[in-house]
Order: C-alpha cells, then structure tokens, then sequence
C-alpha cells in the first residue's frame, strides 16, 4: 500500500460476494493437476449460485477421474486498486463439472469473453460451497 | 465455431521470465497457490521480489503455516496481474517453484520493514519462494 489512507475491512455476506463477483468478468481458477497447485486467469458469469467459467484447460481442471461429483477448485476475483488497495476481493471454494447440454453451452459461449483470443474448448460450472471474501472502504 | 475474445485491437505475447520477474517487481500484491489437505487454496498477499525470490507476507494463516512448515519445500504457485477492468490490456505472471515458511530471526528481521499487509494487518507469516518455472502474458493494443 502505497497511500497512508486509514481504511475500514469489511466481511461480505454470501449474497454481497456473489453480487460482487458478478460486476467483473475476469478471475483464477485454482485446481489440482497431477497433485500439483495449477492456476488460470480466466472470464466468468455468475448464473445464480453457480460461476460459469470457459477454458481449454476443461478436461485437466475436471478430469474423468473426479467422478460425476465434479472436482474441488477455488475462485478468485477481485476488483482493489493497486495504490490504495481499496476495493473487494471474494474467494469461492466449490465443485466444478463439464457443462455438456448444447442450449446451455451455447447460451454460456455468448455470455463469456475469453482474456486471451485463443480456442476454448470447454464451459465449466463451479458451484459455489464456500463463498469468503472481505471489503476494505475508506475509514469514515 | 471458432471463438474469438474482444476485438481484434489487443495482441497478446508471452513474457520472458526476465519481463515476468521485472513486472512482479513492480507490483506488490498477487496470490500464493497451494494445495491444503487435498483441496487447492488461494490467498491474497503482498510480496516483494529479492534476489530472484519471492518473498511474501500475511497475517497469520493457519492453513499456510501447517503446509509450509512441513518438512522439505512445498511446491507452491505465485500469481499476480495488472488488468485494467475496462479494456482489459495488461499483464499476468505465473511463477511456479518450492515454498516454506522464513523462520530465521535475521531474515525475519530483514523481510519485516520491507513488506506491508495489503489489508492493514500486522504480518506474522514470511515465506520465500524459490521460482523454477516463470511464465507471463502481456495483453496489449495493436499498434
């Protein structure tokens, strides 16, 4: 933090943090390959209690051997001013599975912008099981 | 169909780990990436890059001092970015290596006034991270 402004950390309930994540469009997948810690930017939508996210990674994020369970990933996004680090940021712990129904991936496919212009193969739902994340204002 | 991100106007590159480490250098916040009893976990954290390493800060975290203080070095991932919310031109590093808790009073002593907690928060925790694998992207405008 580069500013000496005295700022205020705020809890966000589930609904604010899924309220907020759905106002950017860019975030991190974190998941597990091969034992080891891997990460992705990548763009999502929030469809109700679901992140919905596009990548080529699909089949090592949620790989066959996750069973019809879905893999456990988490999510980041955040929106914090690099000077100030005023802002919010939400991290969600959840399952992910392979969206396979055609409509649906269709619909996801208009809704999501990829960061990086590069073929995606695969829309992933994450269903969000554990949702954290904090605000932090300018102290009144 | 083939898909395509925003229109034609950005050009993105790999970065070389020399630019990747430079960026880090120039920013002070990113994510330490690891796995926690079988589930992966990510946290915010403020950083600074010496001599080629990483080196982080936080407030006391109970799930990175239990992985990071086990025996040998945990394979963890560091991950920062610079992306403007709006046009969505900048930059993303990667920075893949082995990880563990500073407990040395004298590199504890070093590493203290330099790192600030990006909430506010007193810091308890140090870790220093070796990177072996530096990747970036760097999204920028066509020219």
């Amino acid at each position: 933090m580069r500013t000496g402004q005295a700022r205020q950390i705020n809890e966000l309930s589930r609904e604010q943090a899924l309220e907020l994540l759905g106002t950017v469009s860019l975030g991190r997948v974190v998941f597990t390959r091969n034992a080891l810690p891997a990460i992705r930017p990548v763009n999502h939508i929030v469809d109700g209690e679901a992140i919905i996210i596009r990548s080529h990674l699909g089949a090592a994020i949620v790989s066959h051997s996750d069973g019809p369970r879905g893999a456990v990933v988490a999510y980041e996004a955040d929106n914090l001013d690099p000077d100030a680090h005023l802002g919010w940021s939400v991290i969600v712990t959840g399952t992910a599975h392979i969206i396979r129904e055609p409509a649906a991936i269709a619909r996801y496919e208009r809704l999501l912008r990829p960061w990086v212009a590069r073929e995606m193969d695969y829309v992933i739902s994450i269903h969000a099981d554990m949702i954290t994340g904090i605000e932090l204002i300018p102290e009144t | 169909m083939p898909y395509h991100a925003d229109p034609p106007v950005r050009l993105h590159r790999e970065a070389s780990r020399a630019e990747s480490l430079r960026l880090l250098r120039d920013a002070d916040l990113g994510r330490i990436v690891f796995i926690s009893r079988a589930v992966p976990a990510i946290r915010l954290v403020s950083h600074i890059v010496r001599d080629d390493h990483i080196v982080i800060g936080t407030g006391y975290d109970p799930e990175i001092a239990s992985v990071l203080r086990r025996p040998g070095l945990t394979q963890v991932i560091y991950q920062a970015d610079l992306i403007a919310p709006d046009t969505r031109l900048g930059w993303s590093i990667t920075a893949t290596g082995r990880a563990g808790l500073i407990e040395d009073e004298g590199e504890l002593d070093r590493f203290r006034p330099l790192l600030r907690g990006w909430t506010g928060q007193d810091l308890d925790l140090f870790v220093q991270i070796r990177p072996e694998l530096v990747t970036g992207v760097v999204v920028g405008a066509r020219s």
